[in-house]
């Protein structure tokens, strides 16, 4: 599969399209059951994986799930380092706290945790990017499947082994 | 995967077709996330508990001094965390969207924002640690670290997990 490149009138109607998608979630997720950007289920509570959320929402061919698949285990990869520094910062602030230290070494911490939630968070647009631009025009019309991935990805590579797993409340 | 282009005639129509949707979406009120609304969106699942409730359990907390206190801690938390969340809800779509319009000089000052609004949140999560950690008995801090752990983003705006979890606002904090 060949990545194709986006004419710019179709760049610019994608990101209007996730602009005005995304621009809704924040009050439609504020009550936790949300106006239809949320993280879907199946019957009977059958509980989707990411993979499967982003195939069920975009109705992603074969193909497109396996491209999709294949970007987002490089970017899983790609953020090790950035993952371990992210565990690694939010304990040092922990830490500190219960050691007393002063403000100047806490906000240090923070500081740094900071940073790292930057990079992390990063990542994870560019990769929700990278699929966007991998999918059909009439696909990325998807108003609501735009919105469960935009949500979805925060916190998808916090595990260190695998990022397509049921959505859980792990977050940074 | 093939590249298929549609005319901007249709593109506009598709675009108008989903207008009143994504208005429509606008005006959702917000919720309490209890269940009695009925928004179409997966119903309220209760197999995990919040991250509030996971750190009551993690420090053992007396459940009738230390762990109401610690409630209203994240209550307060989670109104001061608001508009930080928000904040950063939209840095995260303004990173998108300099991604997609391939925009590379913009990224680092969104990165530099976010960065910015990411101290503000983990400083308000550590003050509400050293709040809590204040409260902790001496056999009680021993599992303070993987407290705090559970912790990280949960004044942050969520989505409903997989499962028909919707988490509300914060992830913890509306105990």
């Amino acid at each position: 599969m060949t990545r194709p490149l986006l004419p710019r009138r179709s760049i610019g109607l994608l990101t209007a399209l996730v602009f005005l998608g995304i621009s809704v979630s924040p009050h439609a997720q504020r009550g936790g059951r949300g106006g239809g950007g949320g993280t879907p289920t199946g019957e009977g509570g059958y509980q989707y994986s990411r993979l499967e959320i982003l195939a069920n929402g975009f109705n992603l061919t074969k193909d497109q799930k396996k491209t999709v698949k294949g970007l987002l285990d490089d970017a899983h990869k790609a953020a090790a380092p950035t993952r371990e520094a992210l565990a690694s910062s939010h304990a040092a602030i922990g830490a500190a706290i219960a050691a007393n230290k002063g403000p100047a070494e806490i906000d240090a911490a923070v500081k740094e945790y900071a940073k790292q939630a930057a990079a992390m968070t990063e990542l994870e647009m560019k990769t929700l990017a990278d699929v966007l631009t991998h999918l059909e025009p009439d696909q990325r019309t998807n108003g609501a499947a735009i919105r469960s991935a935009f949500f979805m990805m925060r916190g998808i590579f916090l595990d260190d082994k695998k990022w397509d797993a049921v959505p859980d409340s792990r977050s940074y | 995967m093939t590249k298929k282009l549609r005319t901007p005639a249709s593109v506009i129509v598709t675009l108008l077709l989903l207008l009143p949707m994504i208005v429509g979406a606008q005006s959702v009120p917000i919720q309490s996330g209890m269940g009695n609304e009925d928004t179409g969106a997966p119903k309220l699942s209760l197999d995990e508990p919040l991250p509030g409730e996971k750190i009551i359990d993690k420090l053992k907390l007396d459940g009738k001094t230390q762990a109401p206190e610690v409630r209203l801690l994240f209550m307060d938390a989670s109104r001061e965390a608001a508009p930080i969340g928000q904040k950063m809800l939209e840095l995260r779509q303004r990173l998108i969207n300099v991604e997609l319009q391939k925009k590379p000089e913009e990224i680092a000052p969104a990165v530099e924002a976010y960065k910015a609004a990411a101290a503000e949140m983990a400083a308000l999560e550590a003050r509400t640690f050293a709040k809590i950690y204040a409260l902790l008995k001496p056999n009680q801090q021993q599992n303070a670290a993987q407290a705090f752990a559970i912790m990280g983003g949960m004044f942050q705006p969520s989505a409903p997990r997989g499962g028909g979890g919707g988490r509300g606002a914060q992830r913890g904090g509306g105990q």
